[in-house]
């Protein structure tokens, strides 16, 4: 297996706070990678840094051979990493189809804006196969039927599929995902499920960021667990959620607060 | 030494009428546009009560008069205008644009009547009885009504930095202008906060309005929106929201203009504070004087 | 119908000119750019172009200089104004604006101070006005369809989000303060040509005022906007003559009324008046049958409550 993602002694820090704090993993083409910690142990810090939403305060990340700690979050995403969003972020008043075919742009967003004016046959050709991708993805997403409605008019659930498949129709070759299930029941949460292990069989490397375990050992096949901003345990999930380590950042002080299962 | 107390007298207007603009703009996130007609309309009704009705008012009453003029108006600003625009927008950034731009719309309503009314001509305050008095303190003149001027700005502003960090009032406006959903979670009422500081902002927009009316000797119709890229230099300089802030910048402006306008023919003065806005913009987007960074994306 | 348009025909060349105007508001207030610095390049392009008349440049020659000149001068201006956002943005522009008043009054010859510039010779014909116009419009409609449209709804509703989506964001917004600047500019030289007079009260606050009005009342959200709102903003006083020198008065409610009330302005009126026709027709045609298929209530975004249940980590 290759290395699509390497990340070296990258830290984040707010001030005084270490948000992320020397953190050092590879990950390989074509894996489900989990992310999980307790809240505020940094997670969606380091996948705000993985996706250069985030400047780090220090380290290096190299995807696909090109290190890119210093592009721009644009450039990022037209280099093939993706992300979703811990809340819903569509755009209300537009279309289903308008709202993924938005992801769809993602590799030719900002290029060439006079290309609208002076070659519009180009831009006709983009148009089309973005469409394309997009209904690739919102097929994928079980969204078909829905194209045509307002987006801000959708159930919680529905919005948060039409998330996901917009982050498809950018053809990511890293999808990032913070916490997709987030409010969904647990039915939606195993469709969403069985819709990454698809996308996995088909060579997509990606990285949950969840609360739920029960998806975290069900779908992934590696997972990170994060507190205080470092890696404190990794491996296979059932090794992992076994680890005392791991129950203790979780259960820890406070108890048995949560232990339900 | 006469351009000093001059400087001193015009931060003094500057200051009482930048400081309702940087409150609401740092606890109501609204950049007031029509702050500048406020001034400019409750200067004019004073105008009309002495001039056209030849009413003799005193200047104590003509202040009162003029400072509830400009709090009325600020006040159906905010019900009227600012209030139904913040409980229909989805976003705060569309809250804000719609604010901004309705703001313009608000001011052109009592600039045009001005217009209509002066047709287009500059117009004058005059107290009646006026007695200036002529101080002499060493080589420099001062009469009764520049310190009334300074004197009351002090005042105001003083009391206004007091009221903001000691009453209950004061804290829940500052608690709104780092997070108003948190505020109102703790029971701090926007809609109420809000009329509150437009009123504030309108009677210190009034007095202004009086003020520099009285020292000027004549306003127009469009004075309003002068002063407004004063009191925006005054703002940016003290930083948003801060009232210390504002009073300091408003020296500043004042102090940089009449230096201008001695050494130069003063049709250029307010370049002034064009230049000082994009400086201070550019090199200290937080103010020269704020403690806080604000967020400003 | 031929003496009526002869009677009316400065009111559809100011039309063409307001529209114009009203595309370059239209254009940033689209992308939440909180820009006024439309009528300041207005003022610019009229007083640019009016010199140029002087020394015998053609009207098209000096559309052209004026329109690119506009876009490189606003380019140049939006790199350092493009880290100031929202509120600081629209200060800084009113400002602009403001300072350009000054600079005419004291310019000299080059503006005639106070008393503006006249008896500039008219250079354009309401037919090239028109097609000025034309080609403005059909610039900007490029950009509010396709990829390039998307990214621009986007980038108001949500930066970060057009951020993640591949879309420069300080790239796109430079360049659409250059192309309202261009708009703003070449408004200014139509004016210029077709009145052959400027002065700096013809670009002070009533012209903010009136741009606004037209790109708010009649809609932001497209080119089509800006064309209503110049129809509604030129032929308005027209029609309503009682309203007379007080129609700056009547702007401000309308603009008010709509920012509150009907923020798509009369353009989002129409598209939901069209919707709710087509909704009825199609339920017509169904036989009454239920058209929505899943109509759910219109469902907050707001997540809700946030903590879902944690499977606790004993397996």
């Amino acid at each position: 297996m290759s290395v699509l993602l390497e990340v070296a002694d990258v830290n984040v820090h707010f001030g005084g706070v270490r948000a992320v704090d020397g953190i050092d993993f590879d990950l390989e083409t074509g894996c489900l990678y989990g992310l999980v910690g307790p809240n505020g142990s940094g997670k969606s810090t380091l996948l705000g840094a993985l996706s250069r939403m985030t400047n780090l305060t220090s380290g290096r990340l190299v995807f696909a051979g090109e290190e890119y700690q210093t592009y721009s979050p644009a450039k990022t995403a037209r280099m093939g990493i993706g992300r979703t969003f811990q809340a819903v972020r569509l755009i209300p008043g537009l279309s289903v189809l308008e709202n993924v075919m938005l992801g769809g742009d993602a590799r030719t967003a900002g290029v060439g804006i006079f290309a609208n004016w002076l070659l519009p046959w180009r831009t006709r050709n983009c148009e089309r196969s973005c469409r394309e991708g997009a209904m690739e993805a919102i097929e994928r997403l079980e969204l078909t039927g829905l194209e045509k409605r307002t987006a801000g008019m959708l159930p919680y659930g529905t919005q948060r599929r039409v998330e996901i498949a917009r982050a498809l129709a950018a053809k990511p070759d890293l999808l990032l995902f913070d916490e997709p299930t987030a409010g969904m029941n647990r039915e939606e949460r195993d469709e969403v499920g069985e819709v990454m292990r698809s996308l996995r069989g088909q060579g997509l490397t990606q990285v949950l960021v969840e609360h739920d375990m029960q998806m975290i050992t069900e779908v992934c096949d590696y997972v990170f667990v994060m507190n205080f901003g470092k890696v404190i345990a990794q491996g296979d999930p059932e090794a992992v959620v076994a680890d005392p380590l791991v129950q203790e950042a979780y259960l820890g002080k406070r108890g048995s607060k949560n232990a339900t299962a | 030494m006469e351009q000093v107390v001059n400087a001193i007298v015009l931060g003094s207007c500057y200051c009482l009428f930048a400081i309702g603009l940087s409150l609401t703009w740092g606890t109501l996130n609204v950049l007031n546009l029509a702050h500048g007609a406020v001034f400019m309309f409750s200067a004019f009704t004073c105008y009309l009560l002495t001039q056209h009705l030849d009413l003799a008012i005193p200047l104590p009453w003509l202040i009162l008069i003029a400072m509830a003029v400009g709090a009325a108006m600020e006040l159906a600003l905010d019900l009227l205008v600012f209030r139904p625009i913040r409980k229909r927008s989805k976003t705060l950034a569309d809250a804000e644009l719609s604010m901004l731009i309705a703001s313009i719309g608000a001011a052109a309503i009592p600039v045009t009547i001005a217009q209509k009314v002066t047709i287009d001509s500059p117009f004058t305050v005059t107290a009646k009885p006026i007695n200036t008095t002529e101080y002499h303190i060493g080589s420099v003149y001062i009469t009764n009504i520049e310190i009334l001027i300074v004197v009351f700005t002090l005042v105001l502003t003083v009391g206004l930095a007091i009221w903001l960090q000691r009453s209950n009032s004061g804290r829940a406006l500052r608690a709104l202008s780092f997070d108003a959903e948190t505020g109102g979670l703790m029971g701090i009422s926007q809609g109420r906060m809000s009329a509150l500081v437009l009123v504030l902002s309108g009677m210190t927009a009034g007095a202004a309005g009086v003020f520099l009316a009285v020292f000027l000797d004549s306003l127009t119709p469009e004075s309003g929106s002068d002063l407004l890229l004063a009191a925006f230099a005054a703002v940016v300089i003290g930083g948003v929201g801060s009232v210390w802030g504002t009073l300091i910048g408003a020296f500043i402006l004042a102090a940089g203009e009449t230096l201008v306008s001695a050494t130069t023919s003063g049709t250029w003065t307010q370049a002034v504070s064009f230049g000082l806005i994009i400086v201070v913009l550019l090199l200290r987007p937080s103010g020269l004087f704020s403690r806080v960074n604000v967020n400003r994306t | 119908m031929n003496a009526w348009y002869s009677a009316h025909v400065v009111l559809f060349q100011t039309t063409a000119i307001y529209a114009v105007l009203a595309l370059s508001f239209q254009v940033v207030l689209r992308s939440g750019v909180f820009s006024f610095a439309s009528v300041g390049f207005f003022g610019i392009g009229a007083y640019v172009s009016a010199n140029l008349a002087k020394h015998g440049v053609s009207g098209v020659l000096s559309m052209i200089i004026v329109f690119v000149g506009s876009a490189i001068f606003g380019y140049a201006l939006s790199l350092p104004l493009v880290r100031l956002r929202g509120l600081y943005l629209g200060m800084v522009t009113f400002a602009f604006d403001q300072i350009l008043i000054v600079v005419a009054n004291n310019g000299g010859t080059y503006t005639g101070g106070p008393v503006g510039l006249f008896g500039i010779p008219f250079d354009v014909s309401t037919l090239e006005l028109f097609i000025v116009a034309a080609i403005c419009l059909l610039l900007v409609s490029q950009l509010e369809r396709r990829s390039i449209g998307r990214s621009i709804s986007v980038l108001r509703v949500d930066e970060q989000l057009a951020r993640s989506m591949g879309v420069e964001v300080n790239r796109q917004r430079n360049f659409i303060f250059a192309l309202s600047a261009a708009l703003g500019g070449l408004a200014g030289v139509l004016n210029t040509f077709n009145f052959s007079t400027i002065a700096p009260g013809g670009f002070g606050f009533d012209l903010i005022v009136a741009g606004l009005t037209m790109a708010v009342v009649g809609g932001i959200g497209s080119w089509l906007g800006a064309v209503i709102g110049a129809l509604i903003v030129v032929w308005f006083p027209q029609v309503f003559t009682f309203v007379g020198s007080y129609k700056a008065i009547v702007y401000g409610v309308l603009v008010i009324l709509v920012v509150a009330y009907e923020p798509g302005g009369v353009l989002g009126l129409l598209q939901r008046g069209v919707r709710a026709i087509a909704a009825l027709i199609e339920k017509r045609s169904s036989g009454g049958a239920e058209v929505p298929v899943e109509e759910k209530k219109v469902v907050p975004s707001v997540p809700p409550p946030a903590t879902t249940p944690q499977k606790g980590v004993t397996a």
